[in-house]
């Protein structure tokens, strides 16, 4: 499997769902130019144009006081982010909530964007989620440095608190090691948490969908059935909801996270 | 089989990192955007409006504290007003009591002395009504003894008689000295 399979989609089993959507067009398009656009990131970029529409249409009306179910959803929504971030990170928290909410917003919609007929999931699709991941920790460090000075920043890879003690400074590069290793395993446990769930998800409702086809071809084809019985058999709705609880689920773990690993950087500036 | 070298598992992997650079660079135009159209807007909102709660809230309380104060303090005035009030009433009250004491004793006293000047105006009147009833006897006297006899002997001798027998009869009380029948 190479990465340009990967990429385009033509690489799968035959378990998973066929990554075609309503703009598979602009693949059949651009999949020649230097750069294809497969239908992933095109979604990718429909919800971020969406988000920033919305964002941009919310600002426009925004009110002293909330009167449209918009604003107040959103303030309530803004409110819950910045409770979880000063719960992760403490009062300075409140300066990343847009790193935060956006992580949410944006994952919950690319989660939820599958649910539609005619879409995909874009977060079962790797490359989004190694994106998002990297974007999140890169995220993380740039505030890391922000917060404590480069000084600091390099710090956090020594442990402080080893320095203590001259018997434990031989421990030293292996808490480098430890850290830098960290790091990486943050970038593929959030992209692969993310990536395996919404797939997975994914594949169950493709099968479920197919086994609601099988069936209902399995029942057209006895001679004699009730009309009753000559219906679709949609097996996929349970998954489907479950899917919403999921992809819910998971956009808040990985913000969650986000604003974890800020915390766990932030907190050596306290010891 | 070619020999598998852990440390080049990403270049391994075949990555097409032109596509994860997109999405991390879509990521952070979201974001950017994100933050100056919704978030930063929305969390201003809302630290104004906490801002302006508390304040509610702070000036509500303080206005309470102020109004308890207040409360307090007139009520601390009513009772000194009240208690002054009484305190007046009593005193007046009092003097009230005292003026209707005096008057009533001067009253009393007056009708003492009234009653008293009556009784020595009667006194007088009856010493006159005496002295004349013994001067208009003696002159009835001297008249029907003149009369009896048939002349008067001496006028004057006569009358001396007559007040000397008189005198003897019927004593003025207050040339007897006999006082105790006034009172």
């Amino acid at each position: 499997m190479s990465g340009t399979e990967l990429a385009h989609g033509t690489h799968q089993p035959s378990i998973a769902p066929p990554e075609e959507t309503w703009f598979h067009f602009i693949w059949l398009l651009t999949q020649h130019t230097r750069f294809p656009i497969p239908d992933w990131l095109f979604l990718c970029w429909l919800v971020i144009v969406a988000l920033v529409t919305w964002a941009w249409w919310t600002r426009r009306n925004l009110k002293p006081v909330s009167t449209s179910a918009n604003q107040t959803i959103v303030e309530w929504f803004v409110e819950t982010i910045e409770g979880l971030a000063v719960s992760a990170i403490g009062e300075r928290g409140k300066a990343y909530v847009p790193l935060i909410g956006t992580l949410f917003i944006y994952i919950l919609s690319l989660n939820l964007i599958g649910l539609l007929p005619g879409f995909m999931s874009p977060t079962s699709h790797p490359y989004v989620t190694i994106g998002l991941a990297i974007a999140a920790i890169l995220s993380v460090h740039f505030i890391a440095i922000k917060e404590l000075g480069i000084k600091g920043y390099l710090m956090h890879y020594i442990d402080k608190p080893l320095l203590g003690s001259i018997l434990t400074v031989w421990m030293v590069p292996v808490t480098i090691c430890i850290h830098i290793v960290s790091e990486f395993a943050k970038v593929v446990s959030l992209s692969m948490r993310l990536f395996g769930n919404i797939f997975g998800e994914d594949v169950v409702l493709y099968q479920f969908a197919l086994l609601g086809l099988a069936a209902y071809g399995f029942f057209r084809s006895l001679v004699g059935l009730p009309a009753p019985f000559q219906v679709l058999f949609p097996f996929q709705l349970p998954i489907a909801l479950l899917h919403l609880l999921i992809g819910t689920v998971q956009a808040f773990v990985f913000s969650l996270l986000t604003a974890t690993y800020i915390g766990m950087f932030l907190q050596h500036e306290e010891d | 089989m070619e020999q598998f070298n852990p440390l080049n598992v990403l270049s391994e992997m075949h990555l097409n990192w032109g596509y994860i650079l997109t999405q991390v660079g879509s990521f952070l135009i979201l974001l950017f955007l994100m933050a100056k159209f919704l978030f930063k807007p929305l969390q201003s909102l809302l630290e104004e409006r906490r801002e302006r709660i508390r304040k509610a809230i702070e000036d509500a309380e303080r206005e309470r504290r102020e109004a308890e104060k207040l409360r307090k303090e007139y009520e601390q005035y009513l009772v000194r007003i009240e208690d002054e009030a009484r305190k007046k009433i009593q005193e007046a009250m009092r003097e009230a009591y005292a003026a209707r004491d005096e008057l009533l004793s001067q009253a009393r006293a007056d009708a003492q002395r009234m009653l008293e000047r009556v009784r020595r105006e009667l006194e007088y009147e009856r010493e006159k009504m005496l002295i004349e009833l013994r001067d208009f006897i003696t002159d009835m006297s001297v008249a029907i003894a003149g009369k009896a006899l048939g002349k008067i002997l001496d006028m004057k001798a006569h009358r001396q008689l007559i007040a000397q027998i008189l005198e003897e009869e019927l004593p003025l009380e207050n040339a007897s000295g006999n006082g105790g029948r006034n009172s």
